[in-house]
Parts: structure tokens; sequence; C-alpha cells
């Protein structure tokens, strides 16, 4: 099958800087991809080569098939949905959503069609002769959508469409993208630095580093197999306890800090006395006041969140800091010290040198 | 927020700009009233404002069924338009020609920015000679390519391109620079969007760029009309309004009205005129985009 959109050992290089490291990626036509990573990760980079804006310094990006590497960006089936929204301030709402169709000298009539069908579907039918300088946040918004949708193109492209917008109507948007995207069909190459917006949209998350991809995977894939440090630590809330400690027989990881010792999941053939770094989620420590904790946690400030507390501390005798999420009301644990056992579902172990998880 | 602290709020507001606005009425308001008032007198100069005597509309009457005032008002409008859209053309296009990051444009830029700098009476003596007919520059150069040598200042057509060249010169990069500052100013996300929408160069700059500085065109373009009505120092040192009356602006028509007719009041009353001129093409000129109204708007 033809894939949506495919890059092929793209790099990208700001004179001496490599923005993007040679990346090879393919999204199924139809497919949500969510690119994800901390600032200046080259997530931007990549979306701005796949519209055509920047020009890639070595590589291929396809298309349905076809080559656009050299194609100018109105002439590779895209729309783009700009993080500032990007309308035309001089044009009305309707004049913003049929630029792009008057510039191909679409039928008057179909233009109409067009952008009565893309209000219709994102409620803004009544704000068509309004400039954008009237419009809300969340309106402009949905008219920088508008905009993308009646050109139908094969791929949409969005940029952080969502980050100037009130964490109220973000997580709405989140929604209405979601069923955009259903009742749309197309491929959608969407660019985050949230994490929670890259669980809840994608089919699959690409998770960038510093130019170069970290995983791909769907959102579950991603939270419950990492594939190392870096993904361990960007996906999931609150992040995880990372503690450095060595392998003993096999199956064991001690903290020589505390001399804990904590039972893996899986054995980890052959590794006896490596140095790990052991990866717990804070749902993964759950509270036990018995004789069997396994650690010990000096809890300093506990957040309660209406459906779980989030203890904040470190491990006893250590200044190792650890988080522990809890379910329900547990505020009164701050200041004090409490016991821990661990779920082995929400560990993991990676490699202290090279960073890769050695059970999953 | 109850009705009375409002109202205090609004008098806090009035008197933190009150001494500015006494000021601005002050220095803009009274110079305005005295030369319309000047208008119902017949005064001449050396003599005690005392001796001055009423004249009703008298000087009104005598400017406006004055021939040479409507010759020179033409002169003005002709000479203004000519100029200023000859400025705004060539502005536009030189910054649109050097917007961006191209290496040594700053050089260029502070390069094109020199002849606003320089004082207008230097401009008129240096076109002057530029333009003279048997030593200046121009007809040494046409010379080279054998143009026979022309009278530019003695020649009625040619006297009044000589001005119209002198202004383009020296105002051109005051519209460059308001234009290239505006260009800079564009959000470039919105240029991309264009791009993506598939708008090509022209396209992108008649339909986005533009505009998108429409605020920053119109305010540059009441600058430089209300400056051309006003033009009187490189005109008076270049032509003087000559031969005969053919570059007479305006402006030097009141100037001599005063000071070399010795008729004040009908001097007065052409610049009441002039103020009426320059006031309705302003306000035409804002009707295209007014940023005043705008921001307005906005609140």
């Amino acid at each position: 099958m033809i894939a949506g959109v495919e890059l092929i050992n793209v790099t990208k290089r700001f004179g001496e800087n490599t923005i993007v490291d040679s990346i090879s990626l393919s999204a199924a036509a139809g497919e949500f991809i969510v690119l994800v990573g901390a600032s200046g990760c080259g997530k931007s980079t990549i979306l701005r080569m796949i519209a055509g804006l920047e020009s890639v310094t070595k590589g291929q990006i396809m298309i349905k098939g076809r080559d656009v590497t050299q194609v100018r960006p109105d002439e590779r089936d895209i729309a783009m949905v700009f993080q500032n929204y990007a309308l035309y301030p001089h044009m009305s709402v309707a004049e913003n959503m049929s630029f792009a169709l008057t510039l191909t000298r679409t039928p008057k009539d179909e233009i109409k069609r067009r952008v009565g069908e893309a209000a219709r579907i994102l409620g803004i039918e009544q704000l068509l002769e309004r400039k954008p300088k009237a419009l809300s946040g969340g309106q402009r918004q949905r008219v920088a959508m508008g905009r993308a949708i009646v050109r139908e193109p094969s791929v949409f492209l969005f940029d952080e469409p969502l980050s100037n917008l009130d964490a109220k109507l973000r997580a709405q948007m989140r929604v209405e993208l979601a069923l955009l995207h259903k009742r749309l069909g197309k491929t959608t190459v969407y660019v985050t630095h949230d994490q929670v917006e890259a669980m809840t949209l994608a089919d699959r998350i690409v998770i960038l580093d510093r130019g170069a991809i970290q995983q791909i995977g769907s959102p579950a894939e991603v939270f419950n197999r990492p594939r190392n440090v870096f993904v361990a630590g960007f996906i999931g809330s609150p992040v995880m306890n990372m503690l450095k400690g060595y392998i003993v027989e096999e199956d064991n990881v001690e903290l020589p800090d505390t001399g804990a010792r904590i039972k893996l999941p899986v054995p980890v053939r052959g590794a006896t006395g490596k140095p790990v770094v052991l990866g717990i989620r804070p749902q993964g420590l759950i509270l036990n006041e018995g004789p069997d904790a396994v650690l010990h946690m000096q809890v300093k400030v506990a957040e309660y969140l209406g459906t779980e507390t989030v203890l904040n501390g470190t491990l006893a005798n250590s200044d190792e800091a650890v988080t522990s999420s809890l379910n329900g009301e547990h505020g009164g644990l701050a200041g004090k010290q409490i016991g821990l056992s661990i779920d082995p579902a929400h560990v993991h172990v990676f490699d202290a040198g090279t960073g890769l998880n050695l059970i999953h | 927020m109850s009705t009375s602290a409002t109202n205090s709020n609004a008098r806090t507001a009035w008197l933190f700009i009150l001494p500015a606005v006494l000021i601005m009425a002050a220095a803009c308001l009274y110079p305005v009233v005295s030369a319309v008032r000047l208008g119902f007198y017949d005064w001449s100069m050396g003599t005690p404002w005392a001796q001055a005597k009423w004249s009703g509309w008298t000087s009104f009457e005598i400017v406006f069924t004055d021939p040479a005032m409507w010759r020179s008002l033409l002169t003005t409008l002709k000479f203004a338009a000519v100029s200023v859209s000859a400025e705004m053309f060539l502005g536009i296009a030189l910054a649109l020609a050097l917007e961006g990051n191209i290496r040594g444009m700053a050089f260029f830029r502070t390069l094109f920015i020199l002849p606003m700098m320089v004082a207008p009476i230097a401009v008129g003596l240096t076109w002057r000679y530029l333009f003279d007919a048997q030593f200046g520059l121009i007809n040494a150069v046409l010379a080279v390519f054998g143009v026979a040598a022309k009278g530019w200042l003695a020649d009625e057509t040619l006297a009044f391109a000589a001005i119209i060249i002198s202004d383009i010169w020296q105002w051109t990069p005051f519209v460059f620079i308001m234009v290239i500052a505006g260009l800079a100013n564009v959000d470039t996300s919105v240029l991309e969007a264009a791009r993506i929408d598939g708008a090509r160069w022209w396209t992108l700059t008649t339909r986005v760029k533009l505009p998108m500085i429409a605020h920053v065109l119109a305010i540059t373009l009441v600058m430089r009309l209300i400056d051309a009505f006003r033009v009187l120092e490189v005109i008076y040192v270049l032509t003087f309004g000559g031969p005969g009356d053919s570059t007479e602006v305006l402006s030097l028509h009141i100037y001599k009205t005063a000071f070399i007719g010795q008729k004040l009041g009908a001097a007065s009353a052409i610049s009441v005129l002039l103020l009426v001129v320059v006031m309705v093409l302003t306000w035409l000129a804002l009707r295209m985009s007014n940023p005043l109204a705008d921001s307005e708007k906005d609140k």
C-alpha cells in the first residue's frame, strides 16, 4: 500500500548544525502521526520540510508515492495549520478559507459549497463575514482548520495548533480534532511538545530528541515498552522515577545508597554486576506500611489532584528524588516517612551507558 | 465597577493628558487660528498691528477670483500627484527588492536614506548646479550620448520635471524606510500560509504583503501628501517659481504674496485654502485605511 507520507533518510543542516539527522518515517494513508519532543528536537523542521517551507539537505520526501522533495509547497497536496493560526488579517473568514481556491480558479459555486461545508463541520457558519481580529483564539483556530479543510488535501500538517489556547479550550479542541480526523480520514502529521496531545490523538507517536527518532510506536507501546531512558522519561505523567543501581543475580537490581533489592519482572541474562538505571513509574510505587516494604520514602510534598495524590520526596537515607502516585486522597502523608512496595508491571531497566531498555 | 468610580477614573486620565493636550492645542491651534484671523485684516509687515484694518471677506474674495492663485493651486496638485505617486511606487518597489537578509544590504539601506537627511536648501542648490545649462552634470552626461544641451530651468515643462525629479530624489527614501519597516513586521507564517495556498511572488505581494501593511502605506501617503503641499525651500532655490509661474506651487505663491506683494491678509487667506485642501486629501487617504480608527475598534 502506498504511504500517505514517507521520509527517506531526510537530513537538514543549517550551516554546521545538523537539525534533523537522517530520519526515515512512513505514515500510512489515513494515519494520524504525532511528532513529539522537547523544543529544538527538530520536530517543527521535519513538518516544515514536508510542507516544502524548508529545503531538504539530504534525503527524499514522498507524498502518496510521489517524490515531492523539490516540489513547491502548493503543489504537494498538503494543507498546514500554524501555531499562531497565520490567518490573513485583511480578509474575512470566508476569504481566508477560499483564498487557495480562488488562486486555482475554482468555480465560484464550488468554492461556496466547500467553504459552506467546512464552516458547517467546524461550527463557524455565523463568522464567515468577520475579520480574524474580531474572533477569539478558539474561533481563529477553527478558521485555520477550515482553511486547510476546503483545499481537500491528501495530507494535513499541524504545527502545535493548540498551544496558544487555554487549558479548557485545548482539551475541547483536542476532542474535536480527533473527531475531525475520524470524519475526514486524511493522513495527518501533527507536531506538539505536549505528551497528552500526543497520547490522545496519535495512531502512532514519533518521539524525537536532538534531531533523531528515539522511538516510533502506538501510545500504549511507547508508554509500556519505552525503548530507552529518554522515551521513558518523556512519556508518562508524573515523570518516571530513575534510580541508579546495578544488577545482582540477573533478576534483581540493588540500589547502592539504600541497599534495597528490587526484583525484576524478567531476568537480564549475563548482566550480573552491570550498572543500570532502574525506571519505575510513579503509579508502580504502592503504599505499604507493613514490614515487607521494599523502599522507604521521606515525603516532602503531597499534591492532591482529585482522583490521585502525587507524593514528592526522596528515598530514606538518600537524596535520590522519587515520586509516587497513589489513588485517592493521601494529603496527610506530607512530612512523613512511608513504606512502598513495587508493581513489577511498571518496572524498567536501562543500560546506564547506552540508555537502552534491557527488558522490553 | 460603579459609575462614580468610572467617572473618577476618567477624570484622573484626563488630568494626566491635560498638560499634553494644552501644549498641543497651543502649539497647533494658535497659529491656525491666527492665520484665519489675519485673513480678515488688511495688514502690512512693519506697521503696528493696531493699524491693521478689518477687511472682512475681501481678502478671500480677491484670492478666490485671482487666476494666479488657481494656476498655482493646479501646479501644486500636479506636483503633488506626480511626485508622491512616483515616490510611493519607487519606495515600495525598492523596499520589496531590498527586504530580507541579503549580504551588504545594511550598507545599501543606509545609502538610500541619505538624501532624506540633507537640508532642503542644500538639496535645492545641489540640483540647481546639476541642472545648470552650461556647467551642469546632467547636460554633460546627456552630451556623452549626443543629446544637445537643454535649458532645464529655463523651459516650463523641463523646470516642472526638474522640481519633481529633485523631490523624488529626496523623498523616495522616506517611503522606502517606512515600507521596509512595515514589511519587517509582517508575520512570516502568514506569508508561508500564502505560499502553501499557492500564492506566487506577484499574488503574495499584491494580495497579502501590501494589504497587510496598508496602515503603514496610508500613513506614509498622508505624510508625503502633506509635505508635498508644503514644499517650499527646494523650489525657492531651484526655480523660484519660474520660468513664468510654471513651478509656482502654493506655498511659494503664499510666500510671494506675503513678503513681496506685502499682502499678508491675502497670503493668510490662501494658507487657509491650502489647509482645507490638505485636510480633505488627508481625510480621503485615511478613509482607505485608518490605523487610528482600527486601534479604537480593537478596544
